[in-house]
């Protein structure tokens, strides 16, 4: 891990390029600083034990902040560059559909809070609702880009662990009781359950709990990452006016 | 840096994504070498502006450490521009050459 002047120094850095930015629109600057973050931090992470010569050598590979802001902001009238061309409708350019903020949200409701809710309507008929929500969540979660593969495969399973465990354990009967009572001589009555079958109370709520655990771990990360993201995709896109 | 520079520095970083997925130190590795690019920082900015011009796209992809990172990848309009400059690149290069021959002789 860094240590607290290696920070320091990084953060010194990227201050400095924000401000050497100065010229180009906020959101553009905020997404150029956070392109050169993430380069450190990859560069940084390619190495072992990290040392301050490693910093400043990355640091030094990245150039002067004012040679990069230069030719960020340099006249920016004419140039022959494929990006100026192309974004002349920048201003109404907005974030695609699949990356804005309600998008986290969204999956969280279909995969997460759907299932759970929609099984305890489930005798007014919310069940029927359950594919559709559900198929919702997963379209959404696994066309946007804002999560990584490996999010979208725990999206996908363990969201919707929670409630669709408590529809098991609600409608499906995975043990029996067998109860038995009677009168004894004395008068006193008494009664006595067995439980058959492999899906004990106990058994049950100890998963539950577990997965439980797991669905919110999940929607807790997931639902923190994808509005990062939006917020930064969002800045990268906003007008800046 | 001068336009001519930027120009084609863009639609260098457009050819290196072309064949698949890359992220952005990998691409500033390549460009870096005194020549296109004098620093591996000046890349950042070309790329924030070619995102906006809608010719690439990037999404966020699992590293095996460290936090994730962002892959750059061509879009339609990318390849386009691309296909458009590599036509013209050629003969406009050769004809600058044939200039500067001509200048010098």
């Amino acid at each position: 891990m860094l240590t607290a002047t290696q920070h320091q120094r990084i953060d010194r850095y990227l201050a400095e390029l924000d401000g050497a930015l100065g010229g180009l629109p906020e959101t553009e600057r905020a997404d150029v600083v956070a392109g050169v973050r993430e380069h450190i931090e990859a560069a940084l992470t390619d190495r072992g034990g990290i040392t301050d010569d490693d910093v400043d050598e990355v640091l030094r590979a990245l150039g002067d902040p004012l040679t990069i802001a230069a030719g960020a902001t340099g006249d920016d009238g004419g140039s022959p560059g494929p990006a100026t061309v192309a974004s002349e409708d920048d201003r109404v350019r907005t974030v695609p559909m699949l990356q804005r903020d309600w998008v986290p949200g969204f999956v969280m409701v279909g995969l997460l809070i759907g299932p759970l809710v929609l099984t305890l309507l489930a005798t007014i008929g919310g069940i029927f609702l359950l594919p559709f929500v559900m198929l919702g969540g997963w379209a959404v979660l696994w066309i946007s880009p804002l999560w990584t593969p490996l999010e979208k495969l725990a999206g996908t399973f363990l969201l919707p662990g929670v409630g669709i465990l408590l529809f098991v354990g609600l409608f499906t009967t995975g043990s029996t009781e067998v109860c038995g009572g009677g009168m004894r001589e004395d008068g006193s009555t008494y009664q006595t359950c067995t439980t058959d079958g492999w899906l004990t109370p106990m058994v049950f709520w100890i998963t539950f709990v577990a997965v439980a655990a797991l669905s919110i771990g999940t929607a807790y990360v997931l639902y923190r990452n994808g509005r990062r993201r939006t917020a930064a995709l969002a800045q990268s896109f906003s007008t800046g006016a | 840096m001068t336009n001519l520079r930027r120009g084609a520095l863009e639609y260098c970083i457009l050819a290196l994504v072309r064949d698949g997925e890359r992220y952005g130190l990998d691409i500033a590795r390549e460009l870096t070498d005194g020549v296109l690019m004098a620093g591996e920082g000046t890349l950042y900015p070309l790329l924030s502006r070619l995102r906006k011009g809608g010719l690439v796209a990037s999404s966020w992809q699992e590293s095996e450490s460290g936090p994730p990172r962002r892959y750059y990848r061509l879009t339609p309009d990318g390849r386009a521009a691309l296909d458009t400059f590599e036509k013209t690149w050629q003969p406009f290069r050769d004809a600058v050459d044939r200039v500067l021959a001509a200048g010098r002789a």
